[in-house]
């Protein structure tokens, strides 16, 4: 029978850490990994490469592994600041193909329950890179819940004093779906959101 | 709405029972502490995120089980659906026509009911506590979107008390300002539906006490004398500035609409102070049947009505007075009592009787009167 030290069960072990894994799944993925034909080291070396190489970028705090990024280094309008809290919400709105300026990373949103306050992410960098001049209008694209619509009225706050047009991402009814079954809160946002056509 | 079948099983007392009520009066009787109650809870439950008594998840569970369940089969203008509840440790799931919902809010109207038990009457005597429960879950029932910003409204509140009782306060404005906006849409809310209860609650009082006197019940929040949305958003700004100081003294939020009252009054005088037993019971019981009214004014339908322990809780004249109420209403009713007292029984038109004895149902058939 195998101990708790064996190679197997530590890989278990550190499967289990994953979000959304529990024991089962760990033990699926692990038998997986162990019957899988060839090595393993081309997934070893990825592990270790993604924590080795992959950082912030200086500019805009999205993950990256050439720094400045590739979105601030291209060819995008840096006139244009779009503020998420978090680089997986920048890989959505890069899919989305509909952003051509460039992203400020928050790395999280405002929560004292979380024990995160203004100065917890990056708000001073962002406040900089405006200062510095060269951006007329930053879109904040935190997300609709409660700590990130705080977010969105600090950097209101501390963004208006510098001149430049501060927007919020519009939300509403999904595309393509029906408006009876959307919940009432959601028909109440869209509603205040309407556009004169 | 009419409750067509219920399978309940694994419930606080409840083994496991299966019951097709009947379509007006349903009578369970029992010695106290058979299950009487926690069969309304599970009706209840059916149709709303909480339940009327104060309880907490693992008391749902049967001892010694991981998973309860309530299924019941609801008739709804003119159409079944199944809604299903499961509840276990780790939290409560509802599937309606086996689709399991995302939101606690999708299960708004399926199943309305309208609950009259000694909790109720106890509310009038007790804390600004109570009175709040009673306030919000009414709202709920007839407004979808009180649900959203009630929760909103705490989730600041939550983070804004954390705030207050760190060292850094930083951000403290803007938590100020959300649970201004949160708090403007919670009162206004509350102000409509109350507004709504009032105006019904003079005649069902006169109908169930026989009585002359005025009744009203009206929701005075603290520091806002402005009726719409960002007048009252204004005045919280204002009333929570003049808190800053206790709040912080405090580590907590001490004023808002998580601190307000609802006021009952008869012939303008305080109810707690001044109104008799007897005129505490007829005005909470008259307030239900305003409940009744409006759920039915907005779903075109009426609720089903759940009358918990009503040999304690009316006197005959009160009984007999509400038993001609609702035998003049298509209303499905379901009665607990510790005896089916032949008056009861006679009062009601088409009436099926249930027995409750640990936990058990056991039918003991239709009694019709024409
Ligand atoms: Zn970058």
């Amino acid at each position: 029978m195998l101990t708790k030290s064996s190679s197997l069960m530590r890989l278990v072990g550190e499967l289990k850490k994953l979000p959304g894994v529990g024991e089962r799944t760990a033990l699926r993925l692990a038998f997986h990994l162990l019957k899988s034909p060839g090595n393993l080291t081309a997934l070893s070396e990825a592990l270790v490469d993604v924590k080795e190489k992959v950082r912030a970028c200086s500019t805009c705090f999205a993950i990256t592994e050439n720094d400045p990024c590739a979105i601030c280094s291209g060819n995008r309008d840096a006139a244009a600041v779009c503020v998420v809290e978090n680089s997986q919400d920048l890989m959505s709105l890069e899919r989305s193909n509909a952003w051509h300026g460039v992203y400020h990373v928050l790395e999280g949103a405002i929560s004292p329950l979380s024990g995160i306050g203004p100065s917890s992410i990056r708000i001073a960098e962002l406040l900089a890179r405006v200062e510095a001049g060269g951006v007329s209008e930053v879109v904040i694209a935190t997300n609709f819940t409660v700590e990130g619509e705080a977010t969105a009225l600090y950097l209101t706050k501390v963004l208006k004093p510098t001149g430049v047009k501060v927007t919020r991402l519009a939300h509403g009814i999904p595309l393509g779906s029906d408006i009876e079954f959307v919940d009432a809160a959601t028909v109440q946002w869209a509603l205040q959101g309407r556009n004169e056509l | 709405m009419r409750l067509k079948h219920l399978l309940v099983s694994s419930f606080r007392n409840i083994e496991m029972i299966r019951v097709e009520p009947g379509k007006r009066f349903n009578l369970l009787y029992g010695f106290n502490g058979q299950g009487k109650t926690n069969f309304l809870e599970a009706i209840y439950l059916l149709g709303n995120p909480r339940s009327f008594r104060a309880s907490r998840l693992p008391e749902f569970l049967r001892h010694g089980t991981a998973q309860a369940l309530v299924c019941g089969e609801v008739e709804s203008c003119g159409t079944v659906s199944q809604i299903r509840l499961t509840l276990e440790h780790a939290g409560r799931r509802v599937e309606i026509d086996q689709k399991g919902i995302k939101r606690a809010s999708d299960l708004h109207g399926k199943l309305n009911a309208v609950v009259f038990s000694p909790d109720d009457t106890s509310m009038v005597k007790s804390g600004p506590e109570a009175r709040r429960r009673y306030l919000d879950r009414a709202v709920y029932t007839g407004d979808i979107g009180y649900l959203h910003c009630w929760h909103e409204y705490h989730r600041i509140l939550k983070q804004r008390n954390h705030l207050l009782k760190s060292p850094d306060k930083a951000g403290m404005d803007v938590w100020t300002e959300k649970l201004a906006a949160a708090g403007a849409e919670v009162i206004e809310r509350r102000q409509r539906y109350v507004g709504l209860l009032d105006r019904q609650l003079q005649q069902h009082y006169e109908t169930i006490s026989g009585g002359s006197e005025t009744a009203g019940i009206s929701y005075h929040p603290e520091g806002i004398q402005a009726a719409d949305r960002a007048g009252i958003r204004d005045e919280l700004l204002q009333l929570f500035e003049r808190h800053a100081r206790s709040d912080e003294r405090y580590g907590t939020t001490t004023a808002g609409p998580h601190r307000d009252d609802l006021l009952l009054s008869l012939d303008n005088r305080p109810l707690k102070a001044f109104g008799s037993q007897g005129q505490q019971k007829s005005f909470v019981l008259a307030l239900k049947m305003a409940e009744m009214e409006n759920l039915q004014t907005i779903f075109n339908e009426p609720p089903l009505l759940l009358l918990d322990d009503m040999s304690s809780e009316l006197d005959a004249q009160r009984n007999s007075n509400l038993m001609t109420f609702l035998t003049s209403r298509d209303i499905q009713v379901f009665i607990t009592t510790t005896e089916p007292s032949p008056a009861l029984v006679a009062a009601t038109a088409h009436c099926s009787v249930f027995r409750v004895e640990n936990g058990n149902l056991t039918s003991e058939g239709n009694k019709t009167h024409e």
